[in-house]
């Protein structure tokens, strides 16, 4: 804690600093961290040196941005898709069109489908059921067949509209349910405009068998077949677990993954970026699931919380009252010049170095024996708690890339008036980049943290949690003010961010 | 899209059904060609479906007239239009037996590829069936919906809900609860709303 008490003030007094001297107190910073970690979880004191090391954090870090994806054109894809169900179809000694649908139903997992068909022989036939290839097992199937036989002698009564056709004019799947052709073409008709979303059934009543391709496409001409195609392709698409359509609006590109994972995926073409295993925006360090968990909870409860939670804030000093315009949430009242937290309407003095405890939620600790009601508004207080951090940095995220456009036009007045080259003020644009990038991390931390349950391992991240929104406030506050501080003060500031978000992120890979 | 249609058996009769079920006089014109007679009428997409829905509606109208179900059975006051079809159930199990409830079944144009919708006309006290008599029936829902199913077993599913409430699947929570906990309370209103709304039930000779 010494450490970071001198860093500050040593910010405050020196300005030219060496950035070496930096990396070294960052190391130190570090050393700093693992102390907690010991002191809080004595069994890792063998290697918590490791954990919490420069080599151990890089390679962390190489795992989580050098991820292997493809961006790839819709042909290329339905090349791909092509390989697997000639793949799948010999396995399973089938149609490719029928594998197809064996592979539409199990996510294009081939490897899944090997291991069952591995277990037993019953699984092949089960695997069949399953994806509406046939309507029963094999062994059930000899009865129903020869009943059908007799019946196909004469003619046939169609089970949708009800008249009488020549046996000619009657079609059905492998589930022998036989409807006349007109039906099948409206039916097929009016499943692909719907959408076809689970594929096209039968047109019996409890009947799970669905068309293959190849039996849909006798019917459908003209733009009624194009769409299917399209659909079929959205479709397999969608299910494949090594594919994901680019987020960006109107986008064909189709992102492809070997190993799909939790990681940050971003187009070629439109430079959108996603999470390549649940398709949101990008959130490390909080898992898909818990996400998910926060994203729904936040479109419930967010009218309660918008209710509760006004807009704008009054200043603790002078009371007047204050829109947040910018991104950085150490707010100087315009007025009164009283500088104070947006979050926790404090002092800002108390928020400058290592106490920063902004971040961490206080249980309240006579809470345990109340009343459910109280129980209740604790819990909404809670929440309340972490959604207000949550909306104030997506706010701030918001709001500092609107800046980032203005940073553009700043250096290039900058350059008008020739105070300087243009490669000397591109660090502005770097930092920018960087204050996005580590917000978006500290952002998706308070899912994180709401979620968490208890104790030392919750402790610390809260700890280093704090520690880097009080860095990320530094850079965003040095940033807004670019023209009171040096290059070096910002670069400095810039390199403790990045290495604070690491840190944190590091821990996160690993588990 | 304009469809022509020759037909050159039964013209008469045809004519007169179709001019009773869905066209103006003016859309079915007639001309007298060598002996025979050709009619050729304009129809649109829509009607063109409604004609597939309505052949097949008349055959199951049919079926269920002659079937030996009392569940269920057409009112006297059944509309002329085959698309909508007034009906009245008439459950055998308490606290239901002591009444009627009127039905309004509409089937879309596109029927039988498209589910036709339900909706009581007759207030029920019943955790499936909401204030508006809207209901929530698997059979019918557009995700289950397949073409080959009759409007027999979409009556005898509606039926067997009317008997056997499912309180997993509620429309109405509060009557949902109260069914699952206090069997006896939830019998006696049910019974009540009975009595005070339900249309008489028929005669059961038939």
């Amino acid at each position: 804690m010494s450490e970071e008490d001198s860093r500050s003030s040593e910010d405050e007094t020196s300005e030219d600093e060496d950035i070496n001297d930096y990396y070294n107190n960052n190391e130190d910073d570090f050393i700093d961290n693992s102390d907690v970690e010991r002191g809080q979880d004595g069994e890792e004191i063998m290697t918590s040196d490791y954990y919490s090391s420069n080599e151990y954090i890089r390679k962390r870090m190489q795992e989580l941005e050098y991820y292997d994806y493809q961006c790839l054109t819709g042909t290329e894809v339905e090349e791909k898709l092509a390989k697997d169900t000639e793949t799948t179809a010999e396995l399973l000694n089938i149609s490719p069109p029928l594998a197809q649908l064996v592979l539409l139903a199990n996510k294009w997992k081939i490897t899944a489908i090997n291991t069952r068909l591995k277990l037993s022989p019953v699984e092949r036939g089960k695997l069949l059921v399953e994806s509406g290839v046939i309507a029963v097992l094999p062994s059930h199937f000899k009865h129903r067949t020869e009943h059908k036989k007799l019946s196909l002698k004469s003619a046939v009564s169609c089970g949708v509209c009800f008249d009488v056709f020549p046996v000619s004019d009657v079609t059905s799947l492998s589930c022998k349910h036989m409807f006349c052709r007109q039906c099948w073409t409206q039916h097929i008709d009016f499943t692909v405009k719907e959408g076809m979303n689970a594929g096209i059934p039968c047109m019996e009543n409890d009947c799970s068998v669905l068309c293959p391709i190849d039996f849909v496409e006798q019917f459908l001409k003209g733009d009624s077949a194009r769409l299917y195609r399209d659909h079929l392709f959205r479709i397999s698409v969608t299910t494949h677990y090594r594919c994901r359509f680019c987020p960006g609006v109107d986008c064909p590109v189709v992102l492809f993954a070997e190993t799909p994972k939790p990681r940050r995926v971003t187009c070629k073409r439109c430079k959108m970026s996603c999470c390549f295993e649940c398709g949101n925006e990008y959130h490390v360090p909080t898992d898909c699931e818990t996400i998910k968990k926060w994203l729904v909870k936040c479109a419930d409860d967010s009218e309660t919380a918008n209710y509760i939670s006004a807009n704008t804030k009054d200043c603790p000093a002078c009371h007047i009252c204050i829109e947040k315009n910018g991104g950085c949430n150490h707010i100087q009242c315009s007025k009164c010049k009283h500088n104070f937290c947006w979050m926790c309407l404090g002092d800002w003095k108390a928020h400058g170095n290592s106490y920063y405890e902004c971040s961490k939620y206080k249980e309240n600790p006579t809470m345990t024996n109340s009343s459910q009601q109280t129980q209740a508004r604790e819990a909404l207080k809670k929440y309340l708690f972490y959604f207000h951090r949550w909306e104030n940095h997506s706010q701030s995220l918001r709001l500092e890339s609107n800046a980032r456009l203005k940073i553009q036009s700043q250096i290039e007045e900058k350059m008008n008036r020739s105070e300087g080259t243009w490669i000397d003020w591109q660090y502005l644009l770097r930092a920018g980049e960087l204050l996005a990038k580590c917000r978006n991390t500290l952002h998706y931390t308070y899912p994180l943290a709401y979620y968490a349950g208890g104790g030392s391992e919750k402790a610390l991240f809260e700890y280093q949690q704090a520690q880097l929104e009080v860095e990320i406030e530094g850079l965003a506050w040095k940033l807004e003010h670019a023209g009171e501080y040096q290059r070096g003060e910002v670069e400095n500031q810039m390199d403790v961010c990045e290495k604070r978000t690491q840190t944190l992120l590091a821990r996160f890979v690993a588990n | 899209m304009f469809v022509e249609i020759s037909l050159f058996d039964q013209y008469e009769e045809y004519l007169d059904c179709l001019r009773v079920l869905f066209f103006n006089c003016s859309q079915v014109t007639s001309c007298a060609f060598s002996h025979r007679f050709v009619i050729c009428f304009k129809v649109n997409v829509k009607f063109a479906g409604k004609m597939a829905a309505t052949r097949r509606l008349q055959k199951e109208m049919m079926t269920i007239q002659q079937s030996t179900n009392k569940s269920y059975r057409f009112m006297e006051t059944n509309s002329t239009n085959l698309l909508v079809w007034n009906m009245l159930i008439i459950p055998q199990v308490a606290p239901y037996n002591k009444g009627a409830f009127k039905i309004e079944i509409t089937f879309p144009a596109e029927y039988p590829f498209k589910p036709p919708k339900i909706t009581f006309k007759t207030k029920i006290y019943h955790p499936n069936i909401d204030e508006k008599g809207q209901m929530c029936l698997p059979i019918i829902s557009p995700e289950c919906w397949k073409p080959a199913t009759k409007a027999d077993q979409v009556l005898c599913d509606l039926v067997k809900m009317i008997h056997e409430p499912q309180p997993e699947h509620p429309l109405r929570a509060d009557v949902a609860e109260e069914y699952s906990r206090d069997r006896n309370k939830f019998n006696k209103t049910a019974e009540e709303f009975t009595k005070k709304y339900s249309e008489k039930r028929p005669h059961e000779s038939r």
